[in-house]
């Protein structure tokens, strides 16, 4: 009896997984907005989707070992440096079309993995305790300064943010200045880092801190009110600050996804990569999650256009690069005492 | 064609190196026969039984049970199949069900056949009515001994083995059970086994005794002759009733002891005239006379109701047994004297 | 004795390899090279990792001695109001896993949380912020593995006091001890082995746990495998971790088996059981008895519960949303195949040790429990890593990687790697207590093994697996990591729903799978609780 009712699930699972006209999503992005997205796209085009949702690196370690048996399609994750080594593995194939080349920048994007929205990773400032006058001219560099001393908060070392701020600050400056750099930063640190981008944004708004750095659309989230009034009024103390505007401009990331090598179904993923980058999916994923749209021609959330439009982005330094130097950033943030 | 009921051919019995008994051989000749393995406890008696039925294997020898093997080196009826029921010693009652559905559990094999005695009656016989409902952990050890019993007996075996079945049991049942038990043994026809150290539930209950000893069967005869005719001094101290004296052989049919002068009686055994000998000198051999002129000191007297049993001292420091009946007029204190018929003259003479 | 290879043996080693493999695999390439990253490692940080879970086990050890142990001795020793109601109350902190405990620790105490709310909605506005304590961090670990894992030992401290003598007791007092050093000289000495026990149990548990740390983004030995394993795919490395790991926890399963073993010699035969009189307290003892089990009580199950709730109730939103019935049906599936698989084998390796009494036999089954002292997440990654091998190497005519991974059947069978000890000495304890004589008796009187195993065996035993399998299910509830890298497609379970919108920071939305997961679990552990606690 129970070897019948096991066989019956194998092969219940098996029937789901050969069924022809789906694609398999392997994600680390867990918005439900993404489901719906989802469901809108299998609405469109028949084109059923499954989801497999996990932390990155898990998702990336199941696919890797499963190799060629692998259902995956599509693997989509933040953080361009993840999607690049991702790639440098082989994991991808090249299946950017005309149409994805055509509308992403070429920096938020390879031959093998697109972006499929943006994000910046800036500077939050209490108004009350830091005038603008200071802030002026800001820069992740000049965070150094020991004016800063005991006022910043930001996250662990171990977070992929992180490492890929400081990847491109290495990129840029070069690991031995970015070193220096980071040994100064750490003593400037308001507290041992802890928690998440939110965490640190609330610890400006309850004194515990001056600075954060945090991503924008963590900010936004709080004054919609999704977090409870609480903590819209905490963001409301708070304000946001686009960084190196002077010069490279603001540290940009992305979300984004690549076709799988061993994709069973590469046409559908490509369709889905392709409906995730129309006007109508954008503008849905921008609307629930408060990234920037990739594409021209969408609007970003009115939470994220009053924190500032049109400021400079890095597009100097390509997202595709970051992989390179996570490594070094790791090491560099970890023997600078950082946490 | 063999016709014994239960033959033991060769057998070492042994669950571990340390309790092992050697070499064993006797017979059950009929259906419904009850022998009684006697002796001390830790000798390995318990092994016995579990060997019998099945739950040991054996590396030698053979067991046949009403013609058919079912214990050698070679093969093995498992115990399930044999149609051996055993009692042990200790609880061995299922402790999630009642006493009642703990009885039922022997009607199992019995199912079929639906010979002997009846669920009500084995109740009815060992006094179990009371305890029907209760579980095994709130009855005494005697009562879970009982239920043991009537499951076992309920089961209508072949072969019946119990293991010390009585031992638990207050005194002053223990006699009535072991009358009825008797009664329904012979009645029925149930061929059993029976383990015990007490010899005189072995006496009275056996058909033939089997005396184990220092890892052998001693001795397998009637209880008459085993008591009577012990084969050997082992046997004699083990029983522990009779005392062996020094003798000497002085004729054809007597003996000369030097506390009790002349004794007379049939030797079983032929011993030239002049052989110094150790006799056996069971209590009910020497008679009391107050007026006879050997008089010992007493200094024991046990009070068995039925019975007194003296113990005197002779001039040479001997002490012996002596047997008197109980309504017997003159009681002897401690230290006074007491007269023994002469001459003294036994039945038959056992020497060693 | 007797034949050496049958049925049961050959079962028995099945089992027991099964539940090998990803130790096998773990050590079998302790050898390969590893990456840069060892160095870095070396350098930075596995002393941090071992230090940070030295500090956590040491930490959560003495919360867990102080509120499982003086929780456990008021109930047992004592009549003040309300005993009754905390004495079984106490154990639904069961229900909580201490990922889920730390997500509530930190939505209520984080800037802006919910004790800010409340304070502002009671006395105005104002900066709370600064004075409210922040539980984050590794206080936070330990605080949220305390609370969730206190259970183990207030259970078996308990248990033990309930089995401790009055004779005992009596002794005490005839020697003129006070209160205090009664407690201290007999009582405590005396349930020692019942405590240790629940400790190694904790501390086992505290070393695998991986929700909670990860969580407040504390560096374990668990969490460096996790990273050396998953991100930075390194194989070598992972193994020289859990290596440490390993050491550690291999330790205290050995002090826990060893203290289980002396625990039974205390617990004294049925029949001298004799029931203590308990101290009446009054006044002022007997209220700080009632604002200790309170305490413990409102910390450990009603906290986390009602910041669940006043999250699904004020983001209903994401409650709305949930698929409550394809959560609910996929962890009860799991719950079942799972649970019916462990009994079962259990079942049979059991009997098959009973009847055989084969030596081989039984140090395989003992091998084969060490499943549980493996944190889960080193078990479903080494289970894809082996059954990877075993497909290219092996198996390569026919695929099994797609029968085991990412499959129901992939699943169930790690399950029943990490929990195969948890069944096995649940069942194997029950048939401890069945004499062999009762065996015996039941083959004398003409039963088969078969119906001596249908007849005698499963009623006997029926409570214990009962038990067992509530516990189980308690567990497979609230498992996490595994079910998060070995669950086919599109297929959550109230854990992974919680723990991904958690991961995602949309912590309000984990708070209805959280909340579910609770009750779920409570219920099951009301069922239990008839058991745990029976006073034969």
């Amino acid at each position: 009896m129970k070897k019948i009712t096991l066989l019956a699930l194998i092969l219940f699972f098996f029937a789901k997984m050969s069924l022809a006209g789906e694609v398999n999503v392997f994600s680390a992005r867990h918005y439900d907005s993404d489901i719906q997205l989802y469901e809108k796209f299998t609405n469109k085009t028949g084109i059923k989707v499954n989801v497999v949702s996990g932390k990155d690196k898990a998702l990336q370690k199941r696919i890797t070992e499963e190799g060629k048996d692998s259902k995956a399609d599509l693997y989509i994750t933040a953080d361009a440096g993840r999607l690049g080594a991702f790639d440098e593995k082989g994991m991808f194939q090249n299946s950017m079309s005309a149409q994805i080349k055509a509308l992403v920048p070429a920096n938020f994007r390879s031959d093998n993995w697109t972006g499929i929205a943006k994000r910046a990773r800036i500077i939050y400032y209490s108004p009350e305790r830091v005038s603008s006058e200071d802030l002026k001219g800001i820069t992740y560099e000049s965070l150094s300064d020991s004016k800063w001393k005991g006022k910043i908060v930001i996250r662990k070392s171990n977070n992929i943010y992180n490492q890929s701020l400081v990847a491109s600050l290495i990129k840029n400056n070069g690991k031995e200045q970015t070193l220096e750099w980071a040994k100064k930063l750490v003593s400037n640190f308001a507290r041992n880092p802890k928690g998440n981008d939110r965490a640190q944004i609330l610890a400006v708004a309850a004194g515990e801190a001056d600075l954060a750095i945090a991503n924008t659309y963590y900010y936004a989230l709080m004054l919609s009110g999704q977090k409870g009034e609480d903590q819209k009024e905490a963001a409301q103390k708070v304000l946001p600050y686009f960084p190196n505007q002077n010069d490279r401009g603001t540290h940009m990331n992305i979300s984004g996804g690549g076709i799988l090598k061993n994709s069973p179904n590469p046409e559908n993923a490509k369709k889905l990569l392709e409906f995730l980058l129309t006007k109508e999916a954008q503008q849905h994923m921008v609307n629930n999650t408060f990234e920037y749209p990739m594409i021209e021609g969408v609007e970003p959330h009115h939470l994220i256009k009053k924190m500032g439009e049109n400021f400079k982005q890095d597009l100097k330094t390509k997202v595709g690069d970051y992989k390179k130097n996570q490594a070094d950033a790791l090491e560099v943030m970890l023997m600078s005492g950082w946490k | 064609m063999r016709n014994n009921f239960l033959e033991i051919e060769n057998v070492t019995f042994a669950a571990s190196s340390k309790n092992k008994v050697t070499n064993v051989s006797f017979n059950i000749e009929n259906e419904g026969d009850i022998v009684c393995l006697l002796g001390p406890s830790g000798i390995g008696k318990t092994t016995i039984l579990r060997t019998i039925a099945g739950l040991e294997k054996i590396q030698s020898g053979k067991i046949i049970l009403k013609n058919k093997i079912i214990s050698s080196k070679e093969s093995h009826v498992e115990p399930e199949d044999r149609n051996i029921s055993l009692a042990f010693q200790d609880n061995s009652l299922f402790p999630h069900y009642n006493v009642m559905e703990n009885i039922n559990f022997g009607a199992e094999r019995n199912k079929k056949k639906k010979k002997g005695l009846n669920f009500k009656e084995i109740v009815k016989f060992l006094h179990l009515e009371k305890i029907l409902e209760k579980y095994p952990h709130e009855i005494s050890s005697g009562e879970a001994q009982r239920a043991s019993l009537a499951r076992s007996l309920l089961s209508n075996p072949d072969l019946l083995l119990l293991d010390e079945p009585l031992s638990n049991i207050d005194q002053s049942f223990k006699e009535e059970i072991q009358v009825k038990l008797k009664q329904i043994l012979k009645e029925l026809k149930i061929t059993t086994i029976i383990v015990t150290h007490d010899s005189y539930e072995a006496f009275y209950l056996g058909n033939k005794c089997g005396i184990i000893l220092d890892g052998e069967l001693k001795q397998f005869d009637d209880p008459y002759n085993v008591y009577h005719f012990p084969n050997s001094v082992d046997v004699v101290n083990f029983l522990n009733r009779g005392i062996l004296i020094p003798a000497k052989v002085t004729d054809e049919n007597t003996l000369e002891n030097d506390d009790l002068g002349t004794i007379k009686g049939n030797f079983t055994k032929h011993y030239p005239k002049g052989s110094k000998v150790q006799l056996l000198l069971q209590p009910e051999d020497l008679e009391h006379d107050d007026k006879s002129n050997l008089k010992l000191e007493v200094v024991d007297r046990k009070f068995r109701g039925t019975n007194f049993i003296y113990t005197l001292k002779t001039s040479s420091d001997l002490l012996i047994p002596v047997f008197v009946h109980s309504h017997h007029v003159h009681q002897h204190e401690i230290d006074e004297k007491f007269g023994i018929k002469r001459p003294i003259n036994i039945d038959h003479i056992v020497c060693f | 004795m007797g034949n050496k290879i049958n049925i049961w043996f050959l079962s028995s080693l099945l089992i027991s390899m099964i539940v090998a493999i990803p130790i096998v695999t773990v050590f079998s390439s302790f050898f390969e090279p590893t990456s840069d990253y060892l160095s870095i490692v070396k350098n930075t940080f596995l002393y941090e990792y071992i230090s940070n879970s030295i500090i956590l086990v040491i930490g959560v050890l003495i919360t867990t001695f102080v509120i499982g142990v003086g929780s456990a001795y008021l109930v047992s020793f004592y009549k003040f109001p309300g005993v009754n109601f905390f004495k079984w109350v106490l154990i639904l902190s069961f229900a909580v896993p201490a990922y889920i405990y730390a997500y509530s620790l930190t939505a209520f105490f984080e800037n802006y949380g919910t004790a800010f709310s409340i304070m502002k909605s009671l006395f105005g506005d104002g900066n709370y912020n600064s004075f409210l304590p922040k539980f984050d961090g590794m206080l936070g670990a330990i605080i949220s593995i305390s609370f969730s894992l206190f259970g183990y030992v207030y259970v078996l401290t308990r248990t033990s006091f309930h089995y401790q003598s009055q004779n005992l007791l009596e002794l005490g007092k005839n020697l003129g001890f006070s209160t205090k050093k009664t407690f201290f000289n007999i009582i405590l000495p005396s349930a020692r082995p019942a405590i240790i026990a629940g400790l190694s149990l904790v501390a086992m548990e505290t070393l695998s746990d991986f929700g909670a740390v990860s969580f407040f983004g504390i560096s374990t030995l668990t969490t460096g495998i996790y990273d050396a394993w998953i991100s930075f795919d390194d194989l070598a490395l992972a193994n020289r971790i859990s290596f440490f790991l390993l050491i550690f926890i291999f330790g205290l399963f050995y002090l826990e088996n060893l203290s289980r073993k002396k625990a039974q010699y205390h617990s004294p035969a049925k029949g001298n059981f004799k029931t203590k009189t308990l101290k009446q307290l009054n006044g002022y003892k007997s209220l700080m008895a009632i604002i200790f089990c309170s305490f413990v009580f409102l910390a450990s199950f009603i906290f986390p519960v009602l910041q669940m709730l006043y999250w699904t109730i004020k983001f209903p939103k994401h409650f709305i949303d949930l698929n409550i019935i394809e959560l609910l049906s996929n962890t009860l599936i799991l719950v079942f195949l799972s649970g019916f698989l462990l009994i079962f084998l259990s079942f049979v390796s059991n009997y098959g040790n009973r009847i055989s009494k084969n030596k081989l036999l039984n140090i395989l089954t003992t091998f084969s429990i060490t499943g549980y002292a493996v944190p889960g997440i080193i078990l479903a990654v080494a289970f894809i890593t082996f059954i990877s091998w075993f497909d290219e190497n092996i198996f390569y005519f026919f695929d099994i990687k797609q029968i085991f991974i990412g499959s129901i059947l992939g699943l169930v069978t790690v399950y029943f790697v990490r929990f195969y000890s948890l069944a096995n000495n649940g069942i194997k304890s029950g048939y401890l207590k069945i004499n062999y004589s009762i065996d015996e008796s039941a083959y004398l009187l003409g039963y088969s093994k078969l119906k001596t195993f249908l007849n005698i065996h499963i009623p006997y035993l029926k409570n214990s697996v009962l038990l067992i399998a509530i516990l189980l299910s308690i567990e497979i509830i609230k498992e996490l990591p595994i079910t998060l890298i070995m669950r086919p497609f599109n297929f959550e379970t109230f854990a992974t729903q919680a723990y991904i919108f958690a991961s995602q920071d949309l912590l309000e939305a984990a708070a209805a799978p959280s909340l579910l997961l609770i009750m779920i679990a409570s219920i099951f552990i009301l069922i239990t609780s008839k058991y745990m606690f029976k006073d034969k």
